[in-house]
């Protein structure tokens, strides 16, 4: 998967500066959007868009994250809720969070949004009432790195910003690319990644997208066997296991100083190497832009230069 | 002479806003079953129910060997005054031993383990009872009459000197009917008791009281000797019924016998 | 001398239950402390505890992480279960008495959701602060006692309990919880995942820390309860008769409604909310030895503290490394024995009617 990563690296570097440009186009002209046009999205929908949306609805601070990197902030006229806090001008738009986890439709018909974007899946209901009035509803969702890219161009080719999603993805493929070469040249570390001690300790396994980062960040989880994207794990395997780097996520409510003085903890060489961090969730549990930011902070955790 | 053992003095008494009973005064001396009589919804539960300390009194009072009932503490009455009521249920089965080792509690300690001396009352209580063969059993495998008697031999495991009860022969047969009268003339005569009991059989009361207060509309409207209190004359003022008093052939207390109206001699 | 014989006939059944519980409970604590995630070797156990309680030196061969896992991680571990498990199962047969209904249970009646809104909201607040863990255990106190009286307000009607309004009161009252914390929890966006964790409930994570709050609080409430055997068992007559033999009904109430809260309270704020277990450990003991609280109340105490134990160890070993929530594991046992107990009730309520 490594390999693929770094191969849509290359391809965007040979299309972004090594071809040679034709001297009569201004590089500077998009790409004519390709309206109407028709697409199908995670869920096996179909979505049909006469023209580009002017009046866009997010389900996910991700793809709010994606439309301001894309430039199309302006046109963004609902978000989830108070997750959606980047960028600060996110913050002021209106929130159609309505009750159990379900947009309220009443609010996303008053709005008179043309598309919304789903970034979780599921809510088969409200999607559907949503369709009913005529207002598309496309969902994306990212398992890994790799996805994250397709899905972001094709946020671009939905919203008829094509260019930009193009140069958007090619840089996050050089960033990556350019990571993954630094830490491909040492061995991949044994890491465990904390997602919550309170109640239950849960971690990451194979399937979700921070599992997929992780590795991309030369790491090599000790929850590898796990049968869950989110498993409850044990503390006694962990300390068996004893990973050579500690991570824990901020959403874990906890902090390095909080992990270093837990029972225990002090028997394992991450603690006793001063090996904890703490990884902002924001940057690597929303498959958005800023992923590559977290996955610049994971590989230097992982591997200090 | 000393104060007798019970003394309801002027008590009126009801439920929220509603009377159930007005300036009523009783008195039980050591050695006497008073036996409380009259229609239903006379009064007479409610009564019974002020004496044994769980309905306070609007006004009046009532004395327990020479103390104020309610100025007691809960285990200081009941140490004096034991109720049997109609019905025991409890929330999960307790055998019948346990069950009447619980009339111990007002000597227990919160824990609530017994001395010797609590089990030997508890004993003589369930001999008394005539269900000390039933002792292993769980209360609620037992038949309506074994259970009353289970309730009456609590009362008697407390040991006070005031007994209450409430028509203790509902569901007794007629054997164990005679042999509950037995008990309850014993705890007046041969353990100086004072007893108060509510009789819905005026028969019954009548073979067993050495004095009768009738309760109607919540006052009392007789007291006295059961051959003074119970006549035709009552019967048909109080109850609204035509019978027949006679003396018993043997005791020659009063024996009220019914008669239905519109039914005549049997062929 | 057959009188004697058959008047202790309960007492002894009760000797007898209280040692099969007794081995039970050390059966459980052993088998929980010898499994785990980690295969540490019995030999290795005994080498370890033996050099722990200074009748021998350091063991050889044994890595430190060894024993790092043994007494840091799944003694406390298991101790802390024992002492969940024991609380949750008293405060069942407190509420169980009290209502004079086996359906009462801490998690049923929502006093365990009024134990958990109240640390919740200290934990949210972060006014826990310089308090911690104790701040957490009196606010889920404070939350638990209203519930329990609310909840015996509302379920009461005249002398009696009844079955369907300790239920719907119970549940009336929880969904009200339940919606506060959903509101509270909507107010602080940023910690809901750890709360939301922190709510489904386990024991693993807590340490000696925990043990040192939760188990003084619970030992006190233990043994309020304890010294008032008697007049549990009292109390099942229900309030008039119990009045009529010696018990000061609302003064004893009163008393009980603390006990009952104070140990779930205490429970639910070192393991999140746990069902089940304070209803089905006096359920079945109490068909086994008898109502008797001088024998119920310290066949609970082991039996609930073996349940608890065991549902742990089940928790962490079926599927390890990975782990279940315990929670899951009582709820899995548990609700099918709460429906049996339901039908039960209602077949001899319609018996009885």
């Amino acid at each position: 998967m490594r390999s693929r990563l770094i191969l849509v690296a290359l391809v965007a570097l040979l299309a972004t500066a090594c071809l040679p440009q034709p001297a009569d186009t201004p590089p500077e002209s998009p790409p004519e959007p390709t309206f109407p046009l028709s697409l199908t999205d995670d869920e096996g929908v179909t979505v049909e868009l006469q023209e580009a949306p002017e009046r866009i609805v997010t389900w996910a601070p991700s793809l709010t994250e994606a439309l301001f990197a894309l430039d199309l902030g302006e046109q963004v006229v609902g978000v989830s809720g108070d997750f959606d806090n980047f960028p600060a001008e996110a913050a002021e738009i209106e929130h159609i969070g309505g009750s159990n986890f379900q947009p309220n439709v009443e609010k996303v018909v008053q709005l008179e949004a043309d598309l919304v974007l789903d970034g979780f899946g599921g809510g088969e209901d409200w999607k559907q009432r949503l369709r009913e009035q005529d207002i598309a509803v496309f969902t994306l969702q990212a398992n890994t790195f790799d996805d994250l890219l397709h899905d972001l161009q094709t946020v671009g080719r939905l919203t008829g910003a094509n260019a930009e999603a193009d140069e958007l993805v090619a840089d996050m493929a050089d960033q990556a690319g350019s990571i993954e070469v630094r830490v491909g040249e040492e061995p991949a570390v044994s890491c465990f990644f904390e997602v919550g001690f309170q109640g239950g300790f849960f971690t990451v396994g194979p399937g979700s997208f921070i599992y997929d980062l992780l590795e991309t960040a030369g790491c090599e989880p000790v929850t590898s066997d796990a049968s869950d994207a989110f498993p409850q794990w044990s503390v006694e395997a962990l300390l068996e296991d004893d990973p050579e780097v500690y991570l824990v996520s901020s959403e874990s409510g906890s902090t390095v100083q909080a992990v270093k003085r837990r029972d225990g903890f002090d028997a394992l060489t991450s603690v006793e190497e001063d090996r904890v961090f703490l990884i902002d969730s924001d940057l690597i549990s929303r498959a958005g832009p800023r992923v590559v930011d977290g996955l610049e902070a994971l590989a230097d955790a992982l591997h200090p230069e | 002479m000393p104060e007798p053992l019970l003394v309801v003095s002027g008590v009126t008494a009801g439920y929220g806003r509603r009377e159930a009973v007005r300036d009523v005064s009783i008195e039980v001396a050591a050695g006497q079953v008073v036996g409380l009589i009259g229609p239903n919804g006379s009064g007479k539960t409610t009564l019974l129910r002020v004496a044994s300390r769980a309905l306070k009194p609007w006004s009046g009072g009532v004395r327990v060997a020479g103390r104020d009932l309610y100025g007691l503490r809960p285990r200081e009455a009941a140490r004096l005054v034991a109720v049997v009521p109609q019905e025991l249920s409890a929330a999960f089965p307790f055998t019948v031993r346990e069950t009447v080792l619980l009339g111990r509690a007002p000597y227990l300690s919160s824990w609530g383990s017994g001395s010797e001396e609590d089990w030997a009352h508890a004993r003589r209580a369930m001999e008394m009872a005539d269900i000390a063969h039933l002792a292993d059993r769980p209360l609620d495998e037992l038949s309506g009459g074994e259970r009353q008697r289970s309730v009456i031999a609590q009362a008697l495991a407390q040991d006070a000197p005031v007994v209450l009860m409430d028509e203790p022969t509902t569901h007794l047969d007629l054997r164990h009917i005679v042999e509950a009268l037995q008990l309850v003339a014993g705890m007046a005569r041969d353990q100086a008791k004072a007893v108060l009991v509510v009789f819905h059989d005026l028969n019954l009361a009548a073979a067993v009281c050495d004095r009768v207060h009738a309760l109607a509309g919540g006052r009392v409207v007789a007291a006295g000797p059961p051959e003074q209190v119970l006549t035709r004359r009552f019967l048909a003022e109080v109850y609204g019924i035509e019978a027949e008093v006679y003396p018993h052939a043997v005791t020659g207390r009063p024996t009220v016998v019914l008669q239905v109206p519109g039914i005549g001699p049997g062929r | 001398m057959r009188e004697a014989g058959a008047r202790n006939g309960r007492r002894r059944g009760g000797r007898g239950l209280l040692a099969a519980l007794a081995l039970l409970l050390a059966g459980s604590v052993l088998v929980a402390v010898a499994a785990g995630a980690v295969r540490i070797s019995p030999a290795t156990i005994v080498r370890l505890f033996a050099w722990k309680l200074g009748l021998a030196g350091p063991p050889d061969n044994v890595p430190d992480t060894t024993a790092v896992i043994l007494f840091q991680l799944r003694l406390p571990r298991v101790v802390l279960a024992g002492i969940v498990g024991a609380a949750l199962a008293v405060s069942g047969a407190v509420f169980q008495a009290l209502f004079r209904n086996a359906l009462a249970d801490p998690a049923i009646i929502g006093v365990s959701s009024g134990a958990a809104l109240g640390a919740i909201a200290v934990l949210l607040t972060g006014t826990a602060g310089a308090l911690g863990g104790l701040a957490v255990s009196g606010a889920a106190f404070v939350g638990a006692l209203l519930t329990a009286f609310l909840v015996y307000r509302l379920a009461r009607i005249g002398p009696t309990v009844h079955v369907t309004t300790l239920l719907l009161g119970g549940i009336a009252v929880a969904a009200v919880i339940s919606a506060c914390m959903t509101l509270v929890m909507s107010f602080s966006s940023q910690s809901v995942q750890s709360i939301y964790f922190w709510l489904l409930g386990g024991l693993g994570q807590r340490g000696w820390g925990a043990i040192a709050i939760a188990g003084p609080l619970v030992g006190a409430g233990l043994l309020a309860a304890a010294l008032f055997a008697g007049h549990l068992n009292l109390s099942l007559l229900g309030e008039e008769r119990s009045g009529q033999l010696g018990l000061d009904v609302e003064r004893f109430k009163r008393v009980m409604l603390v006990v009952g809260s104070l140990l779930a309270a205490a429970a639910v704020s070192v393991s999140g909310l746990i069902g089940f277990v304070g209803l089905m450990t006096p359920h079945i003991l109490r068909l086994v030895g008898g109502p008797d609280h001088r024998i119920l109340l310290p066949s609970v105490v082991l039996g609930g503290a073996s349940f608890m134990i065991l549902a742990d160890l089940a928790s962490r070993v079926v599927v390890s490394p990975e782990e279940i929530p315990v929670g899951a594991v009582t709820a899995l046992l548990g609700g099918p024995f709460f429906l049996w107990l339901l039908r039960r009730e209602q077949r001899e309520a319609s018996a009885h009617a």
